[in-house]
């Protein structure tokens, strides 16, 4: 972990709220909450003779919590995604809440976390319990793995030999090979009530109603290929999606802590996603195949295996296997966030929205969630994978594909 | 039929335990995306009927009822 740097994946979480910080509600829920999950204070390790990861926690604390004076919020969330002040693997704090105000009547509250901890699942959890509106026990706090290596190694082999197929394709991400990826970028496109509807309106008349998932993971997909096809003009340039899947189905039952979700790989050829009404058709059945094969079966303990596994022994062969890439974008939707918090402190919610720093590769992720009918897109790229015309073209199309043309 | 996707709803896609009936909002009861991608492949394996894209709406998936009608309104008649 140390090694790829998975301890320093972070994400930011941006509560837009009505009204001035309460700092004395603010120190009693993060004390509240410090105490609560101890695991906020934890260090993971990995045990030398299992390679089996546990956290290891420390003296429960109050989260710490940070008054910032005012400044440009972008700016901040870049300062945080790229500052080393989350190390899982060291002693410390694993969460971080910060305070802005972003106008007299306005302030924002950032909450910093990492990738091994959390998830959107996880967030939307914690955030209902700052609110105070979520006070059950605390589920996942600890690592579980199940299974001999070996047993798992050969329940996982049907997926493991449909990724054998994948080598025969091109795959290609927006990494580039003689860049060293260092800093985290981002870019927050904010759709309003009517951008949003006329997005709903497309999407219902290309692909249904209902077919959310495989329309958007379209739309990013076909924003990255266009990059790629720009840089490769002689190649197909087929994407190859790692979409993330919920491993429990009934959303009260996902833990607040480790939701770590299976990740489905579909690859898409560059025909297959020439134009996005097919292109989400051609998705759903890429996805419908993966089902009908049982394959997410076999996904299971493969994730289950590569959870017990220092990532290296996973990540360089898969990279090497791969020409260097293991997927060519990370995309998901998240859906309404948060699910049920309208307040905080006694400020109204007034938007809400996800920042994830993304490993390179694949260098990219386009990341989709929906406050009170308005949607919101975060772009996130490592320095080195997008240069400012690729930004400006991958932005075009994106919008183009969501029928936002005029965007402000 | 209506009983035969509820147990579908129940065992394979929602997990739940809750009481879901016939006429139970589906979406209030956590059928997402993935869940309707997921119960569209459960239709034509158990009722071998194909939905297209275009009948996905909230409308016809909203209940179980629904769902059936919409089932009932592709398979050819008896006649």
């Amino acid at each position: 972990m140390r090694r790829t740097g998975q301890g320093h994946h972070l994400a930011v979480t941006v509560l837009e709220l009505e009204g001035q910080p309460n700092p004395e509600a603010l120190d009693q829920a993060t004390e509240t909450l410090g105490k609560r999950h101890p695991i906020l204070h934890s260090r993971l390790r990995r045990s030398l003779r299992t390679f089996e990861a546990a956290w290891h926690p420390s003296a429960p604390r109050p989260i710490p919590v940070h008054h910032h004076q005012p400044q440009d919020l972008d700016t901040l969330i870049h300062q945080l995604l790229n500052d080393d002040s989350i190390d899982i693997l060291a002693d410390g704090p694993n969460l971080h809440l910060h305070t802005l105000p972003l106008t007299p009547d306005r302030w924002a509250l950032l909450i910093l976390w990492p990738h091994a901890l959390l998830d959107g699942i996880g967030i939307d959890k914690f955030v209902a319990e700052l609110a105070g509106s979520e006070t059950g026990p605390a589920h996942g706090d600890t690592c579980t793995t199940e299974g001999s290596p070996s047993a798992l190694w050969k329940q996982a082999e049907p997926v493991l030999k449909e990724m054998r197929g994948f080598p025969n394709h091109r795959v290609r991400s927006l990494h580039q090979k003689h860049s060293k990826p260092t800093t985290s970028h981002f870019e927050v496109i904010g759709f309003n009530r009517q951008e949003s509807d006329a997005i709903r309106r497309k999407m219902a008349s290309t692909a249904g109603e209902l077919l959310l998932l495989p329309y958007f993971a379209c739309c990013a997909s076909r924003a990255v290929r266009s990059i790629i096809a720009s840089r490769h003009p002689n190649e197909d340039a087929p994407i190859l999606l790692s979409l993330p899947v919920q491993r429990q189905p009934n959303p009260s039952k996902r833990p607040l802590f480790h939701n770590h979700m299976v990740a489905y790989s579909l690859l898409l050829t560059g025909g297959e996603l020439k134009d996005l009404a097919p292109a989400t058709k051609n998705l759903y059945r890429a996805y419908a195949s993966f089902l009908r094969r049982k394959l997410p079966a076999a996904m299971e303990p493969l994730t289950k295996l590569i959870e017990r596994c220092p990532s290296r022994f996973y990540l360089k062969p898969a990279s090497l296997y791969l020409k260097g890439e293991i997927c060519s974008l990370f995309h998901s939707h998240t859906g309404q966030f948060p699910t049920h918090t309208t307040s905080l402190f006694g400020s109204r919610l007034i938007n809400a929205y996800h920042v994830p720093s993304v490993s390179s590769p694949p260098g990219i992720g386009i990341f989709f969630s929906e406050f009170d009918a308005q949607l919101n897109c975060t772009i996130s790229w490592k320095k080195g994978s997008l240069n400012p015309n690729e930004l400006t073209l991958l932005k075009n199309t994106l919008l183009s594909d969501l029928r936002v043309t005029n965007h402000q | 039929m209506e009983n035969e996707l509820l147990g579908i709803l129940r065992e394979e896609l929602l997990d739940t335990t809750d009481p879901i009936d016939k006429e139970s909002d589906l979406f209030a009861a956590g059928l997402d995306s993935m869940g309707i991608m997921q119960l569209i492949l459960a239709i034509e394996d158990h009722f071998a009927t194909v939905i297209d894209p275009s009948e996905l709406s909230r409308d016809n998936f909203a209940t179980a009822t629904r769902i059936a009608h919409l089932i009932r309104s592709k398979q050819p008649t008896a006649d």
